[in-house]
């Protein structure tokens, strides 16, 4: 759990300090999205939902967005990537990457709908253009990214992982408790 | 193989996402009840996301500091790669900026003289209280900045902001120490606008391509590149006469009742550091002298505002849009 949150922590700083410097083209980053994403695909379904309803609720504190909206984007996008079967698709680094497209593609888009359903989102077609497809762009190189840094960090002494990466639940524990200490 | 896990523990997860989506919808519904996001909107939630701004303030610092540096390397990187013909057009650019600084103030004394004979209070000596900027949204879809100064500052719901060159928003919502910026160029966005050539009243809204749209401008009014857009007042949030932008430019076809008038803001929030929040209410700053002469006053500034070059060119569509109007 230490781990999840540490990485939980790590992604809030970079959405409030860094995203809001690099913005390109009027999107800004989203790097709780993509932490929310990568800890799903490497934890049990109930921690990834828990993992993703609070990073989501923070976000929604921290924005003018609606309040709830990345909460509910964020469960659902954690649901979804942690209760993929693993022994149906395989594992590797480049289906965690397309895993992180598609789902990314898939919160952009219930965000923007989400947005534009509380009002927040007046131009839902233009804000296609203009925010999902960039935000899709953005979001999955930054996860490919951090994908590749966890990996590199985490995955070699490895946690149990629903996509395959892992080796095992032992291993996962002890490095829990190693970073806890 | 069944893509999806079907065990009776994902079973556990499933009521759990029910629960977590349930939670997530309450929140939606509350916060819309609450008010949304329109500007008088208040209740738990917004109370916390104030709560909240006052204790991220540490964070919106850094963040501050970690864009600043952002932008320093980008201007050195552009200031490194500048040809000298670029730098000899900035310079050239910036000699006439400065003699046009000299005649406006000129002008802007010559207006100081002749209201103080007519006793009329001047429009522009707006209460403002300066403020520095943190950071921008964390998300892409609100277009707004934090500024360092909150309720404690004396700061609240509805305040314009502005820039050295214009307008730029208005006050969304406040935090003790902390306050949200909604800017023109947000989606939400919309003020009351005049062309300062034909005073043709219309709407300005913002977009998520970042430029602002000129709405209900009909067909017979003539608009061309460059024209200079000012609020008009009406609403009474944003006071009368402040430069929003210039007419880049105008589009329609025959069977169009209105004309696509597309502008460039004047004040793009990535140039400053601070801005100023107008704190006295429009009503108290411009409305003695609306009274007396609504029009007259902006006129002189206007006027002060144009070179003697462009005054002249200027005129003459504006006065074709005034008796297009007259007209109607």
């Amino acid at each position: 759990m230490s781990v999840t949150i540490v990485c939980a922590l790590i992604a809030v700083v970079l959405q409030l300090i860094v995203a809001p410097a690099i913005t390109i083209a009027g999107v800004v980053p989203n790097f709780i999205m993509v932490a929310a994403v990568i800890l799903a695909m490497h934890h049990a379904p109930v921690r990834s939902m828990l993992t993703g309803f609070f990073l989501g609720f923070i976000y929604d504190l921290c924005s003018l967005g609606p309040m709830g909206a990345m909460t509910l984007v964020l469960t659902i996008l954690s649901f979804i990537v942690s209760s993929i079967n693993k022994d149906a698709i395989g594992g590797g680094v480049l289906v965690e990457i397309f895993v992180l497209f598609a789902v990314v593609t898939l919160g952009e888009l219930l965000t923007s709908v989400i947005y534009s359903v509380a009002g927040v989102n007046p131009e839902f077609l233009l804000s296609l253009i203009y925010r999902v497809l960039p935000a899709i762009v953005i979001n999955t190189v930054i996860g490919c990214i951090l994908t590749l840094i966890y990996n590199a960090v985490l995955m070699s002494k490895s946690t149990n992982t629903p996509l395959g990466m892992g080796a095992g639940r032992k291993k996962g524990r002890s490095i829990s408790r190693k970073i806890y200490k | 193989m069944p893509l999806l896990n079907q065990t009776p523990k994902k079973l556990t997860g499933g009521v759990l996402a029910v629960v977590l989506c349930a939670i997530s919808m309450g929140l939606i519904t509350l916060w819309s009840y609450e008010g949304g996001a329109s500007a008088n909107a208040s209740g738990t939630l917004h109370s916390l996301r104030g709560a909240v701004s006052t204790i991220v303030m540490p964070f919106d610092r850094a963040s501050s500091f970690v864009g600043q540096s952002t932008d320093a390397l980008g201007t050195l990187a552009s200031d490194t790669t500048a040809s000298t013909e670029t730098l000899g057009e900035l310079l050239a650019q910036n000699e006439e900026l400065a003699a046009l600084v000299m005649r406006l103030e000129e002008y802007r004394l010559e207006n100081e003289r002749l209201s103080a004979l007519l006793e009329l209070a001047d429009v522009y000596s707006l209460e403002a209280t300066g403020a520095r900027i943190l950071r921008t949204s964390i998300d892409s879809y609100n277009q707004t900045i934090i500024i360092d100064k909150g309720t404690l500052d004396g700061l609240a719901v509805g305040m314009p902001v502005m820039s050295p060159n214009g307008l730029i928003g208005q006050i969304e919502s406040v935090g003790l120490v902390t306050s949200q910026v909604r800017l023109l160029t947000d989606p939400n966005s919309g003020v009351a606008v005049i062309i300062q050539g034909s005073r043709i009243e219309g709407v300005l809204d913002g977009s998520h391509s970042r430029l602002l749209y000129l709405n209900y401008i009909s067909l017979d009014v003539a608009v061309k590149p460059g024209d200079a857009i000012i609020t008009s007042g009406a609403g009474g949030i944003y006071p009368k006469g402040i430069v929003i932008g210039e007419v880049t430019s105008v589009n329609y076809a025959p069977s169009d009742v209105y004309q696509t008038i597309v502008v460039r803001p004047t004040a793009r929030v990535k140039h400053y550091e601070e801005v100023l929040v107008l704190t006295g209410r429009p009503s108290e700053v411009s409305y003695s002298s609306h009274a007396a002469d609504p029009a007259e006053g902006t006129e002189n500034i206007d006027d002060a505002a144009s070179t003697d070059e462009q005054a002249e060119p200027q005129d003459e569509p504006g006065d074709a849009a005034s008796q297009v109007g007259d007209e109607q």
